[in-house]
């Protein structure tokens, strides 16, 4: 029984590895022949350019996508790298005022009308309002209109820069088309293409986009409610520096103030007691004058102290706020960076779909198209 | 009936790790991190099963064959939990490299596994009854597992390698390199970040290695330098297959039986 098993086993799997054979074979040699498949073509295209008219054959488009695509592709990157640079260039000019203004806030800070108008405000007022307030006006005080503007000019360079090479494209398909275009006076078939010219780019598309993209970011969704962009960077720029821990020690009044009252009190008694002993004989006289000495004292006391806080932490106050600035500051880059390279892919896109219309552009790469196409120009 | 039933026996298990690394390919963004490690040590194991069998093997015929038995290196090299480990780091590394590049098959592919396995399924036994003859039966299973290795990764490379040849990839000509990898790594989103990285990883040598064979094949001209380069290519991209092959044996494997018999 051993042998019909093995002629029956041996039959089966020769006939399935036979028909595996014949099918693998079949694929390939089907493949082979679709691929090097060129049907006769005595049809041309006529090929409308900027009103100048281009003889074709069809065939010799497929020489010119690949090329086309690639400086698309590069122009692209370099509309990217352009801008890059346009954003760090203009908003470093944008933000220097404020950061130069840390000096100004600095010196208001540390003045005594500003530490008596603090008091007063946290007597009668709100000081962390009038604080940030300050800051707006003397820090912040045209940075919202700096922010504005460098947007506005960067959607400008952008479109500018985005049309020059859409226009550059053209003419180098121009250029690719002069190259392989036949004798004048060969006859047009079939196929008319015309090209459009390209579309023109405006700086409100881009700046309409750039807002919708910015605004789908957490921390600029106020531009949702039709702030501008430089208005919601100054808020952004102030809460982030009230935030820090030396803008919050020196606003607090209470560790200064123990301190101070202490000094003052002595001082001050003692300052009084010896304008009543001086002035003693006046009377009336020896009041005034120990009022007004304990007064002197208590600004005395203050302005010293003043100047000792000042001294000690007024650079770490200043610095700290720079840094808190400059911090918002390639925030701000690194979010207009990532919004304007989506503009700029959306952009590019819209130019390559625009010639795709016409030149089919082949995404699909075959390896053995490699290999055919080659033997057949041999 | 006994045919029958050793068939079941041997299909059930290899279409289990099929079907592992089907769901593993197709479903990969959707799983969280405590289910895709499961699904990985379930491929490891299975790897790691296979792998161990084999150099158990290689270790007792070495032992039995040039060492002699109360010797101090025979105890040492004995095998063991070293060796154990050694074969489960190797799993590990070609179980992610696996995972990895199950991702990038195309249905095709998966078509051809799927019938593999089934003629797998209905030639085991028939060997395993023919092999039998010839080879000790603590070894006959062993054996039939490593020709099957060889045979069947041989044979999946032979038939995978005219469908890349002939079928669609994309095109990078137009992209640099740069331009290329963050194209197509910008849409990479998993649950579970882990994976996330590693599919970047695996993307990332997938769109190289395409864009750098494009780039270099543009600039050759003779047509049998290229089919050269191209046999080159997928002979070292088919590498996958014997990673599979371990898998998808492993699950048959038993490497305890070796270490049984040997005590």
């Amino acid at each position: 029984m051993k042998n019909p098993n093995i002629i029956l086993w041996a039959s089966f799997f020769a006939v399935l590895i036979l028909l595996a054979s014949i099918s693998l074979f079949a694929i390939i040699r089907g493949s082979n022949q679709m691929l090097s498949f060129t049907p006769e073509q005595n049809e041309t295209l006529e090929i409308t350019l900027d009103g100048k008219k281009y003889i074709i054959e069809p065939r010799l488009m497929d020489k010119i996508a690949p090329e086309l695509q690639k400086s698309l592709s590069l122009k692209r990157q370099n509309s990217q790298y352009h801008i890059d640079k346009y954003i760090d260039s203009s908003l470093n000019r944008a933000f220097a005022e404020s950061i130069q203004n840390t000096y100004h806030f600095g010196s208001w800070y540390y003045s005594l009308p500003a530490e008596y108008t603090r008091l007063a405000k946290a007597l009668t007022g709100n000081m962390a309002t009038y604080l940030t307030n300050k800051m707006k006006s003397l820090v912040f005080q045209n940075l919202d209109e700096h922010i504005n503007d460098s947007i506005q000019s960067i959607n400008l360079t952008l479109s500018d820069n985005i049309n020059n090479h859409s226009k550059q494209i053209y003419q180098e398909l121009a250029t690719m088309l002069s190259k392989i275009q036949q004798p004048s006076n060969t006859p047009s078939t079939l196929n008319k293409v015309i090209f459009n010219n390209p579309m023109a780019i405006d700086q409100k598309l881009i700046q309409r986009q750039i807002v919708s993209g910015l605004s789908a970011v957490g921390v600029f969704a106020a531009l949702t409610s039709g702030k501008t962009l430089g208005a919601v960077v100054v808020k952004q720029s102030i809460s982030k520096i009230a935030g820090t821990k030396t803008f919050q020690l020196a606003a607090v009044l209470l560790a200064k103030f123990a301190t101070k009252s202490a000094v003052k009190s002595g001082g001050a008694l003692g300052a009084g007691a010896s304008g009543v002993v001086i002035c003693s004989p006046g009377g009336l006289l020896a009041v005034l004058c120990g009022s007004g000495a304990a007064l002197i004292t208590w600004v005395g006391v203050d302005q010293a102290f003043l100047k000792f806080d000042e001294h000690l932490n007024r650079q770490a106050f200043e610095k700290d706020i720079v840094i808190s600035i400059i911090q918002q500051r390639e925030a701000l880059k690194m979010h207009l960076k990532k919004g304007y390279k989506e503009v700029i892919h959306q952009q590019y896109h819209n130019i390559f779909l625009q010639l795709s219309k016409q030149i089919q552009f082949k995404n699909n790469y075959i390896p053995a198209e490699t290999i055919i196409k080659d033997t057949s120009t041999h | 009936m006994q045919n029958n039933s050793s068939r079941t026996h041997i299909v059930i298990p290899l279409f289990l790790a099929y079907l592992l690394l089907y769901g593993w390919a197709h479903y990969y963004q959707q799983l969280n991190c405590l289910v895709a490690i499961l699904l990985m040590s379930c491929v490891l194991f299975c790897m790691a099963n296979s792998m161990w069998e084999s150099a158990l093997m290689r270790r007792q015929t070495f032992l039995s064959r040039y060492l002699i038995s109360d010797s101090p290196f025979f105890y040492w090299f004995k095998g063991g939990v070293f060796m154990l480990l050694w074969q489960v780091s190797k799993a590990t590394f070609f179980t992610l490299f696996l995972l990895m590049e199950v991702i990038f098959w195309p249905t095709s592919l998966w078509i051809i596994l799927l019938i593999d396995i089934i003629i797998i399924s209905l030639c085991y036994p028939y060997y395993k009854k023919r092999i039998k003859q010839h080879v000790k039966k603590k070894y006959s299973d062993i054996l039939i597992r490593q020709y099957l290795l060889f045979i069947n990764s041989l044979l999946i490379v032979i038939l995978i390698m005219p469908l890349y040849f002939f079928s669609a990839h994309k095109n990078y000509h137009a992209y640099s390199l740069i331009s290329a990898i963050s194209e197509e790594v910008k849409n990479i989103h998993c649950h579970c970040n882990v994976v996330e990285s590693l599919v970047q990883l695996a993307t990332t040598k997938e769109v190289a290695s395409w864009w750098t064979i494009q780039s270099v094949i543009n600039k050759i001209n003779p047509p049998y330098l290229i089919f050269s380069l191209w046999l080159l290519f997928f002979c070292i991209i088919c590498t996958f297959v014997w990673g599979y092959n371990r898998m998808i044996l492993g699950t048959l494997s038993n490497p305890f039986w070796l270490l049984q018999k040997n005590q």
